[in-house]
């Protein structure tokens, strides 16, 4: 019996491999699109749509946490709103392309044996990374512009951290691949495999049509699963109620409080109407990707700033009514408040700003996140 | 090239590893869940549609179908954020306050009439094609 077991187990092996090879046997994939020459062609625009993800993405993130390094302009006014459009709208179109991309090399996943060397190995837990964070940035960006968090984590965090992750595991996968690649693109290709490219980006453009009319103003309409609608107040989307922020009334005892080198002065909501007006027809962009245009009117902050003795171009704290959240207090650097269309905004569309809108006032800047155009101004204090 | 390419990223992947490292508990089934549903479930069912549109359809009809297919597949995944909202925010004033369902099945009747007449005029001038 004890030397009998060694045999029975080879020929238990044996036979469990025999079914496994066959199990194997029976996936043939014949399509022609399991092809590196598609590979390389779908790779491609799936590397350009992750790279233009990644560094709008990071843009984002220095704009809300900026580093003493970071220089982001108050000009073009759209600039944030492009940025951040063309992070959600890369994304969403990289959604087609990644799934096809990991079809045009699925039966590499069945390949005997599953691990051929070190390398090998190494090479097929880095594409494991690759694609487990590239899903995820997908995966959570598309559930955030939804403002939809099945998870525990807080999503700005994990979605910077993991796509680092993923622009490095890009890169390393380009620089494995990269004579592949190069060997490849250069091949012709023949109708099937064609026609496989063309209705990879045509789901593409499909992905794009149903969910970017937020960002693509001619797409509004058109657009089922764009996140906006024109049901805002005031013909704005709201992306945080004054209930939500626990700003129930504001009453005429109300004062703005700017604290600058000379002290702290108080201004009415009367007296900042009677200064220098201002209006200009300004986007508010959000980081979800949807934004709009609308018509503000108000005090530039850079008079305020003048009628306290503050420098040009200082930087100033901006706190708001709403205590909690976590945007109650933002910073706007020199460059903005330089910028004659950085107001503090009384009107909205020629009338006065609706509570949820920031009623008695709130900021608005161009070329900044919607998260930091605060609303319910409390206090302006010059910080440098 | 390569090796700038290799060390640049590389250094990222580490940038990121270390700062995704305390969420790894709360990312994990985030980051392996949805290639491991990929590849154990949606692309099994595409190949096996890729499969059956080969097998009983014509060559005219069989790309108009794959594009139908996995337009299909993309609108479902982005309606469920919207329509799907248990752990979403409430519907604000001009934010996700529409309806997603119905917006979604005009859409889907939209793209698949698209396909159909793709289909037809594939199917059309294939026949006028001389042999």
């Amino acid at each position: 019996m004890v030397r009998r077991t060694p045999e029975v187990l080879t020929r238990l092996q044996d036979s469990a491999n025999r079914a496994q090879d066959k199990a194997f046997g029976l996936l043939k994939f014949k399509s022609l699109v399991h092809d590196p020459r598609v590979t390389s062609r779908v790779g491609t625009w799936l590397g350009i749509a992750f790279t233009i993800c990644f560094v709008t993405g990071v843009l984002s993130h220095f704009i809300q946490h900026p580093a003493p390094w970071f220089y982001w302009p108050s000009r073009p006014i759209n600039l944030y709103r492009i940025t951040q459009g063309a992070h959600v709208i890369s994304g969403v179109a990289a959604i087609p392309l990644l799934i096809a991309k990991l079809w045009t090399v699925y039966p590499k996943l069945f390949e005997r044996p599953a691990v051929k060397s070190l390398l090998h190995a190494l090479e097929r837990i880095s594409i494991l990374v690759l694609a487990g964070a590239a899903f995820f940035e997908l995966a959570t960006g598309t559930f955030n512009a939804a403002q939809n968090y099945p998870w525990s984590f807080f999503f700005p965090t994990a979605h910077y951290a993991v796509a680092w992750v993923a622009f490095g595991s890009l890169l390393v996968h380009i620089a494995v691949k990269l004579p592949l690649i190069r060997e490849h693109r250069r091949k012709e290709i023949d109708v099937s495999r064609r026609a496989f490219l063309r209705t990879t980006w045509l789901t593409s453009g499909v992905a794009v049509l149903v969910f970017g009319g937020s960002t693509i103003p001619f797409l509004r309409n058109v657009s089922a699963l764009s996140e906006r609608s024109n049901n805002g107040e005031q013909g704005l989307p709201v992306n945080r109620t004054a209930a939500q922020a626990n700003v129930v009334t504001v009453d005429s005892s109300w004062r703005l409080e700017v604290a600058g080198p000379n002290g702290t002065t108080l201004f009415s909501r009367e007296q900042l109407q009677s200064m220098r007006q201002t209006t200009a027809a300004l986007p508010i962009a959000c980081v979800e990707g949807w934004s709009q245009t609308a018509t503000w009117s108000g005090v530039p902050v850079m008079d305020l700033l003048k009628a306290v003795g503050a420098p040009a171009g200082s930087a100033v704290r901006v706190s708001s009514l709403e205590r909690a959240g976590l945007y109650n207090s933002t910073t706007l650097p020199g460059v903005h408040t330089s910028d004659p269309l950085t107001l503090l905004a009384l009107r909205l569309e020629g009338k006065v700003l609706d509570l949820d809108h920031g009623y008695p006032c709130r900021i608005i800047a161009p070329s900044r996140p919607g998260v930091l155009q605060t609303k319910w101004v409390r206090r302006l204090e010059v910080i440098t | 090239m390569r090796i700038v390419l290799g060390v640049l990223g590389l250094a990222a992947l580490a940038f990121g590893a270390w700062l995704a490292f305390p969420l790894a508990k709360d990312i994990f089934a985030w980051f392996i869940g949805p290639p491991v549903l990929d590849d154990a479930v949606v692309l099994p069912i595409a190949g096996l549609l890729s499969l059956a549109v080969a097998r009983w359809t014509t060559t005219a009809w069989r790309w108009p179908l794959h594009f139908g297919i996995g337009s299909t597949a993309v609108i479902a995944f982005l309606a469920v954020t919207e329509a799907w909202r248990p752990y979403g925010f409430p519907p604000k004033p001009g934010l996700h306050d529409r309806d997603y369902v119905t917006g979604t099945l005009i859409t889907l009747a939209v793209l698949w009439a698209v396909v159909v007449l793709a289909g037809l005029l594939r199917t059309r001038s294939a026949r006028r094609r001389p042999m």
